[in-house]
């Protein structure tokens, strides 16, 4: 405020606002040439690979869960011997969130055992492959992580089953 | 004249650039929103719809093979022809195999990962040719691309 004789006369200010464009006209270049309008997301999957197997594992229990993806149906094997454990119509309502338990089941009796083999039919879309890959990985309520107990100590988890093996198409 | 007087009279003192700001500031949200996170910098090919997910993952930066709706191949955003012709199978072969030796002689600890972005049309059958060339190479982690939601 200056005075003037006692009298208070309002200064005019006014706001520099140059450089804050100047910062504001860089930035948005700058996000203009990183934008992405798909935002991309990535699903693991493995490849088979063979493995000797010693005397003493062949005796321990394990799960081998093989997960057999059909035109209609869901088939879930367990086992040395490949025994049928569950079968499912895709068409039912509560579909994805019965495999979804019949899974978390299975992981929670084998802690140890963290891989699961898919094996769809050869007409199956990807799109119905990448569905079933976040059934059999993606915890149940979207949870980030779930304690399975093993040998009384808590074990964390991320995933029901983190490694999922694509296996190839028999050539026959 | 009259008129060129008056024009010389005429002086700007202040530009009103709040509305020019307001745009400014939303344009900033939009893009701010839409920055491009990942790792990953690829050109997506024509006649591609990759399939949606909820998984929550960043992709990194690896070899990227690409097969669209019509079964067209791309590596690294070059077409290699369609995957019907066996020609186009057999430079596949061999564009991977270069890549999985540069990645390998690198000492790249990831040498094994590929990133692979299929149509969501694809049968398994299609895509099982492409892992199967892959995985003979000596690829044996593969990074599936998908949209995400968040």
């Amino acid at each position: 405020m200056i005075e003037k004789k006692g009298k208070y006369i309002p200064e005019k200010l006014t706001l520099n606002l140059v450089p804050i464009m100047d910062a504001v006209f860089i930035l948005i270049f700058f996000l203009l040439f990183s934008v992405q309008y798909i935002k991309l997301r990535e699903i693991e999957a493995q490849a088979p690979v063979v493995s000797t197997v010693k005397n003493k594992q062949k005796e321990e229990k394990h799960l081998n869960l093989k997960i057999k993806i059909l035109k209609n149906t869901i088939q879930i094997f367990t086992g040395v011997e490949e025994n049928l454990y569950f079968e499912m119509s895709k068409f039912e309502a509560s579909f994805s969130k019965k495999i979804k338990m019949i899974l978390m089941k299975l992981r929670r009796s084998f802690p140890d055992d963290d891989y699961a083999i898919l094996l769809p039919e050869k007409t199956i879309s990807y799109k119905e492959i990448v569905e079933v890959i976040e059934l059999i990985q993606i915890l149940p309520d979207k949870q980030k992580e779930i304690f399975l107990k093993k040998n009384g100590k808590d074990l964390k988890i991320n995933k029901i089953f983190s490694q999922v093996v694509l296996e190839p198409l028999d050539e026959s | 004249m009259n008129l060129r007087k008056k024009k010389r009279d005429v002086v700007v003192e202040n530009i009103e650039i709040t509305s020019l700001l307001d745009v400014l500031v939303i344009l900033l949200v939009f893009l701010l929103q839409n920055f491009n996170d990942t790792e990953l910098s690829v050109d997506l090919i024509e006649q591609m719809n990759i399939p949606n997910s909820i998984s929550e993952t960043m992709p990194k930066n690896y070899i990227v093979v690409q097969v669209n709706s019509k079964k067209d191949v791309y590596i690294n955003n070059k077409n290699l022809g369609n995957l019907s012709v066996l020609q186009t199978k057999n430079k596949i072969k061999k564009i991977l195999e270069l890549e999985f030796e540069k990645f390998k002689e690198k000492k790249n600890e990831d040498f094994q990962v590929i990133n692979f972005m299929f149509d969501k049309t694809l049968s398994y059958y299609e895509i099982d040719q492409i892992l199967d060339i892959s995985n003979n190479i000596g690829f044996l982690k593969y990074k599936l691309i998908v949209q995400g939601d968040t």
